[in-house]
Parts: C-alpha cells; structure tokens; sequence
C-alpha cells in the first residue's frame, strides 16, 4: 500500500513538472485599474473572450474572475470570491478557459457551491468529468416530444396539470405559500418511486439555514442519494448568485446526455436576475424596466432551454426544470414573472388565499397550466381525471356566486357539492407524494358519487380509509393500477372494485 | 456634443506618430495637452501601456526584465532573440533590467500585454500535486 501511494505521488510530481515545464510561453497579461463591489475593470488583455476566466494574482494568491464586458479600452470581469483581496495594480492573466465546473455521481449526496466544492464539511470532490458552466442548448434535431412522465407525487399537479420528462413548468406565487414545498414533494416522489431521477435543487441567495433544514429533510426522507444541492447564501457574492443555475444546469446535463434523467429545481429565479441586475448595473450597463438589464430575457431563456428531451440518437435523456418565480402580491404580469412564463411550458400558480384557507397545495385550477405534459400523463391518471380541472375552475366560479343567492337550481348545487369533495381530497400534506394508484382511486371515488353522503370535513377520513382497504384488500390490483398503463374504464372491473370500496368506506363517515 | 477619445485611439494615433520619425517630444506634449484639457490626466500610464503594446505591434518591444541577480549580456542576449521569437513582427527589443530577490531564480518578464515569468518562485507557487 505504502509503495504504490509512493508511486502514485511520483507519477503526480511528474505530471505537475511536466505541466510547468511546457508552460513556457508568454502569456497575455493585464492589470487592475479599479476594483469594487465585486467587479474589477481591468486594462489590457485585448484577446479575452466573453466569460472566459481571469486569474488575478494578488498578494494573497490567485483570486479568479470572469470577464463580461468586453470594451474598448478595459474589461470588466465579476470577481469569484473575495474581492477584497483584489488591489487595482494586481496581474491579471488568462486561465485560456471558460468557466468549469466538475460533474459526476461523486457530486451525488453532496452540497456544493456554484464552483463545486463541498460546502457540506465532506471530503474534497474528486470527479472525473467537467462541464462548462455555459453551454448551448441542444437544437431541434437533438429533442424529441415530452411523452414520459415526471410524477410529483401531488395529485393537483398530476391529475390537473401533469409534467413530463424535459418539460419546464414553473412554480409561481406569493411568499409562504408552498412553492418550494411542491419542489420538494416532487424529489421526494421520485425517491419513493424509486425513479432513476437524479434531483438538484439550486438555491439561489436562499437563507442557508434553510437550505440546511431542506438537506436534513431529504436525508431523513433517503432522497440525498440521488440529489446534488447547489447552494448560494444571501451573503455570498452576486457572481455566485448568478452562477448557481447555470452550474446546477451544467450537472445535470451530465446524467442527461448519459441518457440519464435528472430534474432541476431552481429556487428561485427572481433572486436570480435580482443578482444579475446588481451585477449589469455595477458593470454600467443602462438599466431597463424595473432597472434590470436589457438581456435579463436571454439570462433566463437560454437557461432554461438547456432542459430538454433528447432524440432517441442522443440517448435519450432528459432534463426537466422546475423553476421557481416569487411574485408581489399575486402580479404575475410583472416583469421577471412574465417572462419566465413565457419562457416555460407552462406554470403551477400558487394562491395565498387558498393556502391562506387551508387548501394546500394551494394551487390556482385556473391560472395554472401544463403546455406540453398531456402527452406525458400517465393513462390511468388521465382516465380519472380527464374533467376535474374544468370542473374546479367552475366550482371555484359558482363558489364565488353562491355566496350571493341561496336559491340555486339542482344542477348547480350537485356541481358546488361536488367541488367542495373534490378541493378535500385534493388537499395533501407536505412530504407524502401520493402513487398512481392512491389517485386513481382517490379521484374515481369521488368523481363516481361514492363520497356523496359523506360530509365534506371527512373525506379525507374517507379517503384514508378507502386507500387503508384497496391496500389490504387488493394489494395486487393496486400494484397493477400502479403501473398507470391502463385506463380505468367505467365498466372495467378496476373501476368496479375501486367504487364497491368506496362505497363501503364512505359509509363509516356518512353523517 | 464632443465625444471621448478612447484610450487605444489616443494611443494609436501616438504610436503612429512615433513609428513615422516624428519627434517624441513634441508627440508626448500634445498628448499631453489633450489629457490635461479633458480632465483624464490620471489616464496617462494606461495610454503609455497602450502606446507601448502598440509599438510592439508594429516592431519595437518595450519590455523589463526582472530577475534575483544582475545577467550577464548572454542571458540578456538570449531574452531578446526569446521575445523576437514570440513575435514576428518584433525586430527590435529594448530591455530595462530590475533586481528583485524575492523571485529565487530564474527571470520575469514583462512586456506590453504579455509577461512571462520563469521565476523559480512562481514554479514553486504552481506547483500543487
């Protein structure tokens, strides 16, 4: 053992000599003519390229930056890390590289920085592979339709408004009212399903106690395996803020073009242009709407378009993005939120009333939308749950109406009862993502009448218990239904089961 | 409204001058003149840069170098045919020598735009195993 670690450290030393030994060239240089708040304007270096990183040699070592203004007489560059080490008069060299970051399982179970290294007290991560923190998106030949399912585990969102493999469906609503938390469900579904979905959750100037609270969660729920957290502190500088989802972005397209799957959540990306608009606006760049830069567009755009489904000739893979926007009081025409809805297939509105009146998840039926997951639903799910969106947008209507009038025709009082049911049982607690076949069950119950006599303050009882018997009962329908490639007909004999059952169940509660 | 010169259009209007024979007094003086009504006299060492890069460019190297001892004429020799063959267009180089212990051994170079260092502190820096 000890003659190979001699070994291997001599083979390293060579390696290292040898490295030194062929740099000998000149090297272009420049240096530090100002230097503040996270950005040094540096003179010379008139061959650096767009975000191509500089290595500025100060008195404490070599700190790294990355040009982004490339202008005619000086170079603005965004310092990576302390920039009060940095002094105007310091070096400046070309690294010859854009910026990096290492990918690869051994980044699985970690929490890392936007450069990757460990912020998790873990040993050094040693990968094999490194990807550029910028890439191109993959063209149109490279993709194929969405048509495999991303299963949240919350049955709102997957019998209402399904994602798919490669999708981008944004999560948008107000402070504190359950954004991250559907994020979360869905990472600890993909756990619990045990897809081969790989998570990384990209916290953007998220306070880090509750990034730390968020890695103990996905401990307990054995969800850390298959997640990389990249994780930026309100404190860290604007360049990390900014860096994080391209970063994050660069890892899982790693496991994508393996023809792996990975789902990204980026958390969040208001935070996010809020970082790049520090950033342009220290950079003097002219400021736009609401003092963001003119291309906060194309920050998020070509972001974005990174998560795709590839063609079968590129493997396969997918990425698929769940990107977080915070509104003001429920604006979602404000800028950022705008164009980030523009930009996805589609968007889960969380509604501070309705989580406000106990409905959580509190999803919005008729401001939220999935543009491309048809196709990706699972059969029974989409058997199940083919009229329930409109039927609760017009619930929520005729709600809204009722409370005006108490002479209601009977048509309108079954479809108010009938909402009412359907909003319980769409109620789910965090942290308990729900399987195919637990809402199949659960909506055909409801959907067939067999709740109808039981009040609406138990039919989460009800549910339990039905759930409780189908388990025990017929664990092998259920495995089977599980498997979501069969519709639930009317007359099939799933259906039939499912009904009996509930039926049954409903009776215990019946008041 | 006057718009700003940029630097490297100071500079290569300078540069110019001086290539063409002109007199590196009166040259410098106008420049001079020209920072001095425009308020940008600060600028003045980065428009030197400037001006020494683009003589480089256009054939004659300003460059120092430092080492831990004093050359001798050999080294300074082979540090001027080194530079000229880094770039072509460099038919003349002009060396100012300064000592500086603190790089062990071995020479820095340092010309507009480029540098070079083979100091033996530097390769002691690099070298991470």
């Amino acid at each position: 053992m000890a003659d190979l670690q001699v070994a291997e450290l001599s083979k390293d030393l060579q390696a290292a000599i040898a490295g030194l030994e062929k740099n000998e060239g000149l090297q272009s240089a420049g240096v530090v003519i100002r230097v503040g708040d996270g950005v040094a304007w540096v003179h010379g270096l008139a061959d650096a390229g767009y975000s191509e990183v500089l290595q500025i040699d100060t008195k404490n070592g070599v700190v790294e930056a990355f040009a982004l203004n490339l202008m005619e007489d000086e170079i603005g560059a965004v310092i990576l890390g302390d920039d009060s080490k940095v002094a105007a008069g310091d070096t400046v060299r070309l690294k010859g590289e854009i910026l990096t970051v290492p990918v690869g399982e051994e980044l699985l179970g970690r929490v890392v920085n936007p450069l990757g290294q460990p912020l998790d007290g873990g040993p050094a991560i040693n990968t094999k592979a490194t990807n550029p923190v910028e890439r191109e998106a993959v063209g149109v030949m490279g993709r194929k339709h969405v048509h495999e399912p991303m299963m949240t585990g919350i049955m709102a969102i997957d019998a209402m408004f399904p994602i798919g493999r490669g999708q981008r469906e944004l999560i948008i609503g107000d402070r504190q009212t359950g954004k991250t938390a559907v994020a979360i469900d869905t990472m600890i579904n993909q756990a619990r399903n045990k897809s081969d979905v790989i998570n990384i959750y990209v916290a953007v100037g998220q306070k880090l106690s509750k990034v730390a609270a968020l890695v103990e969660r996905l401990k307990q729920e054995g969800v850390m395996e298959q997640t990389i957290v990249v994780a930026t502190g309100p404190s860290d500088p604007a360049s990390m803020l900014y860096l994080a989802p391209y970063a994050g972005t660069a890892m899982g397209e790693y496991f994508r073009d393996k023809g792996g799957h990975a789902l990204m959540v980026y958390d969040d990306l208001t935070k996010h242009a809020v970082a790049y608009r520090q950033m342009s606006l220290l950079l003097r760049r002219p400021p736009g709407r609401e003092a963001f830069p003119g291309d906060v567009f194309y920050l998020h755009s070509r972001l974005l378009e990174r998560s795709a489904k590839l063609s079968d000739d590129l493997g396969a893979g997918s990425l698929t993005a769940l990107p977080i926007i915070e509104t003001q009081a429920g604006d979602i025409s404000a800028y950022i939120p705008t164009n980030v809805i523009s930009i996805t297939d589609g968007q889960i509105f969380m509604e501070t009333d309705l989580f406000n009146q106990g409905i959580r998840p509190a999803i919005s039926a008729g401001l939220s939308v999935s543009r491309v997951g048809g196709d990706a639903q699972t059969k029974a799910v989409k058997s199940v749950s083919g009229h329930l969106k409109l039927g609760l947008s017009q619930f929520r209507e005729l709600a809204s109406f009722a409370q005006f009038g108490s002479d209601l025709d009977e048509a309108t009082k079954k479809q108010i009862d009938r909402g009412q049911r359907l909003t319980e049982l769409l109620k789910q607690p965090q942290y308990q993502p729900m399987s195919i076949w637990e809402q199949c069950a659960s909506i055909y119950a409801v959907d067939a009448g067999a709740f109808d006599g039981v009040p609406v303050n138990k039919i989460k009882n009800a549910q339990m218990a039905l759930l409780t018997k189908l388990w025990t009962d017929h664990k092998k329908d259920m495995q089977e239904l599980n498997k979501g490639g069969d519709k639930v007909e009317k007359d099939s004999a799933v259906a039939k089961l499912i009904e009996k059952t509930a039926k049954a169940a409903a009776k215990g509660f019946e008041g | 409204m006057a718009t700003t010169l940029s630097r490297r259009k100071l500079a290569g209007n300078a540069a110019a001058r001086l290539t063409s024979g002109e007199s590196k007094k009166a040259v410098l003086r106008e420049l001079a003149a020209y920072l001095l009504d425009t308020n940008r006299k600060k600028e003045a060492e980065l428009i030197v840069r400037d001006i020494e890069a683009m003589l480089a460019d256009a054939g004659t190297a300003i460059g120092t170098v430092i080492s831990a001892r004093t050359l001798s004429s050999d080294a300074l020799m082979a540090i001027e045919s080194f530079v000229k063959s880094q770039n072509t267009a460099i038919t003349n180089v002009v060396l100012r020598e300064r000592i500086d212990e603190t790089l062990i051994g071995g020479v820095k170079l340092e010309l507009p735009g480029h540098q070079l260092d083979a100091s033996v502190k530097a390769k002691l820096e690099q070298l991470t195993v």
